[in-house]
């Protein structure tokens, strides 16, 4: 019988999370992980009929992100506690992602984001106060890719606020909520998808009194999600950052962090040298479009993420429709192990239908 | 009013054609604005297409527009005649999204029959309607054809749900209505008049029927030709490949065949995502039950299966099954539109028993899939745009 607990990443998860590792050990735990997989996931091992024991972490098997669109996959062995769906947000191609999630991954996920996110905004809970409302992003049975980003944060929360009235209005912000909830606090946090932080965080929709009272918070601002929208209304990061940051505490700061909605837990924020990196529990392949061989450090490709903290369902080793490439060398600013440049979606493409008469 | 009384000969009668449009102005119009084309590719435009419209617009393509709906063209009535044809007041044309030349092609058939039209364009996305529309309005010197297109031809883009579509057919006595099954039934309801006939093109879709003794190299890169034009994205593409009377393992040797001449015969690179949403196609296929591989630079997927299996997922995915005539019959989809062939008798009169029982809207050779004549779907749409007047005895010859 299958036990999860005790497979490896829990032991990875209770060290800092950038830093040297044992690549053969890393190496043999995702390939238990693929194993459980094949076992459990029929349609998993119908794809993979052929995966053996990796080698290498390149040869680890993977499933095209948008495999998660069409099937709602499930590896069923005992031990394996099923409960929520993930779903992402439609796409333009108008479907969503399905991720079976199960208690014991969703603890390492909580770990995992927990424990990176910490790294760079400081291990102490404070008021999270999420631009989002929680009865929408709850469903029977499901909940949104938004809503969990917003609760990686929540191993470093004392409380959570919901502010959004309308979940899908960045205008409908209960100020008044804000106000309440922050009256005896000196440092906060502020999540909420990228365009929705910008088109809620005005300062003149606030309340005269909470706007004087913002420059006495320390307010860590911390988003997610695709600037596409902003990079249409022609919004800088540096703009975004500063208009954010206007009227709080100097000591405020700004946030952003990739992730994808396939792997719940793997948040990859910026460090202060522009870069995101692997933790111990994580890898990244980057591969060529069209060959899928691995590229070498520096070449733009395909990124595959790969992690251990994915029981439920065969979401592991992730395929993404994501461009980047890994940077060689050392990050200046200290962590150790991989780091790569997110460089946006691939360009999509639509065929166009007939009409040769 | 119309220009002149043009004649044609048909079968056993003379038809006379009274419309707006001289054709020999029509036509030279056109061929004024090709020679034109030749020399300037309008943004918004891929070389193919252009290149497919400078052939279509060819003098000898628009005169067969004529001799295959009315007949053999004469200087006057030899057989009895008995028909006038004169347009129709108005057509209203509701074009999908997603496609690509069914817009321009339709302004310039209906040009040949001088009717008023009033098109709408795909709202997602510009298609080339509107660019060309343009294009040949800044581009044609002053005549007829230009007078046409500027005073006769209406162009707009709006939503599904915009109050425009709600009169979109009030004054048109014709429709020509593009789409999904949905969006053809969402317009089914709006606003016409009485006497409005309606020519709906809903979702349709086709398949490659092939028996082993009549394949060749040469049939199957037309095969592939046909597919790559628009992937299964065409209603007339091939969306599966029957291997009429083959096996299993026929049809994984014939799918080894198609992988190889793919990577001869297609060499440019494709757009990098469709490499990559054949990776999930490849995926999602063999999680069905399918045996799919990936052609050179992932440029689509060729996958061999059972019948009875769901449909093979992916836009560039060409699927193959073998199966007996009755089985193929039997899993026919219900909006099947063409099926294009490589048979070992094609003229055998079995192949047109079973069509006759079949709900099969084209039955041609597989390089013709795409080449539509004056029936489409079923439909003679083009003779549809013109009224026809019964001619008493007293005009026979």
């Amino acid at each position: 019988m299958f036990s999860p607990r005790g497979q490896g990443a829990e032991e990875l998860l209770t060290r800092p999370p950038f830093g040297r590792r044992n690549e053969r050990e890393f190496l043999r735990l995702v390939n238990v992980l693929t194993a459980h997989h094949l076992r459990g996931c029929p349609e998993y091992a119908r794809i993979w009929p052929e995966a053996k024991v990796a080698a290498t972490i390149e040869e680890a098997p993977f499933l095209h992100a948008e495999v998660f669109k069409q099937l709602k996959l499930k590896t069923q062995t005992r031990g394996i506690d099923h409960q929520r769906t993930l779903r992402s947000s439609a796409t333009g191609k108008g479907d969503s992602s399905m991720i079976a999630l199960d208690s014991y991954s969703n603890l390492l996920q909580s770990r995992s984001a927990g424990l990176i996110l910490a790294e760079f905004i400081g291990p102490d809970r404070q008021p999270l106060f999420i631009l989002d409302n929680l009865n929408a992003s709850l469903r029977k049975d499901e909940i949104s890719a938004r809503f969990a980003a917003a609760m990686s944060l929540c191993p470093l929360s004392s409380e959570i606020v919901f502010l959004l009235s309308d979940p899908d209005e960045p205008l409908s912000v209960e100020w008044n909520e804000f106000l309440k909830g922050s009256r005896d606090h000196r440092s906060l946090i502020v999540y909420g998808s990228t365009w929705i932080l910008w088109n809620a965080w005005k300062k003149e929709k606030m309340p005269d009194g909470l706007r004087r009272k913002l420059k006495n918070i320390r307010i860590q601002f911390v988003h997610s999600g695709g600037w596409k929208k902003l990079e249409a209304e022609k919004v800088s990061r540096r703009e975004f950052d500063r208009r954010l940051l206007t009227g709080t505490h100097p000591e405020s700061k700004v946030l952003d962090f990739y992730g994808l909605a396939e792997q719940p837990g793997m948040v990859f924020p910026f460090c202060r040298y522009q870069f995101r990196h692997l933790p111990l529990w994580a890898d990244l392949v980057v591969r060529d479009i069209y060959s899928l061989r691995p590229t070498p450090p520096g070449v733009t490709g395909q990124l595959q993420f790969i992690n251990l903290l994915a029981y439920g369902a065969p979401y592991h080793s992730v395929l993404t429709e994501d461009l980047g490439k890994l940077v060689p060398g050392r990050c200046p600013c200290g962590r150790e192990g991989k780091r790569f440049v997110f460089l946006g979606r691939i360009p999509q493409a639509a065929l166009r239908g007939c009409a040769n008469v | 009013m119309f220009k002149k009384l043009r004649y044609f000969h048909g079968l056993s009668e003379t038809i006379c054609l009274a419309s707006p449009a001289d054709a020999h102005e029509a036509i030279a119009g056109w061929q004024r604005l090709r020679s034109m084309m030749t020399r300037r590719l309008p943004a918004g435009f891929g070389r193919d297409e252009w290149a497919y419209l400078i052939s279509f617009l060819e003098p000898k393509n628009l005169e067969a527009v004529y001799a295959h709906n009315l007949g053999k063209p004469v200087t006057k009535p030899v057989l009895p005649l008995k028909r006038l044809l004169r347009p129709r007041r108005k057509v209203a044309i509701w074009l999908p999204n997603n496609v690509s030349l069914l817009g321009p092609l339709l302004i310039v058939l209906c040009s040949l029959s001088g009717i008023a039209v009033r098109i709408k364009g795909g709202s997602k996305k510009e298609d080339f309607t509107g660019i060309f529309l343009r294009f040949a309005k800044n581009n044609l010197p002053h005549g007829r054809l230009r007078e046409y297109l500027s005073q006769k031809v209406e162009y707009a883009v709006f939503p599904h749900a915009d109050p425009r579509g709600n009169d979109f057919f009030r004054d048109a006595d014709t429709g020509i209505i593009f789409g999904s099954d949905e969006a053809v039934e969402a317009v089914k309801d709006f606003p016409r008049p009485l006497n409005f006939i309606g020519f709906p093109f809903p979702d349709r879709n086709s398949q490659a029927w092939l028996e082993l003794p009549a394949v060749n190299d040469g049939v199957l890169i037309e095969l592939l030709k046909v597919f790559a034009v628009y992937g299964r994205a065409g209603c007339s593409s091939p969306a599966k490949v029957i291997l009429l009377g083959g096996t299993m393992p026929q049809a994984v040797k014939l799918q080894r065949l198609l992988r190889k001449l793919w990577n001869n015969v297609f060499c440019r690179l494709p757009p990098a995502a469709t490499a990559s949403q054949n990776v999930k196609a490849f995926q999602l296929a063999k999680a069905a039950g399918w045996q799919p591989v990936l052609t050179t630079n992932h440029a689509s997927v060729i996958a061999v299966g059972s019948i009875s299996l769901p449909p093979c997922p992916g836009e560039m995915t060409l699927s193959i099954v073998p199966a007996t005539v009755a089985e193929t019959v039997r899993h026919l989809p219900e909006a099947i539109q063409t099926v294009g062939y490589a048979l070992a008798k094609p003229q055998d009169p079995r192949w047109l028993e079973l069509v006759a029982k079949t709900q099969i809207k084209r039955f041609v050779p597989i390089a013709r899939m795409h080449h539509f004549g004056p029936l489409w779907d079923g439909y003679a749409f083009w003779r549809g745009l013109f009224e026809e007047v019964e001619l008493s005895d007293d005009y026979e010859k």
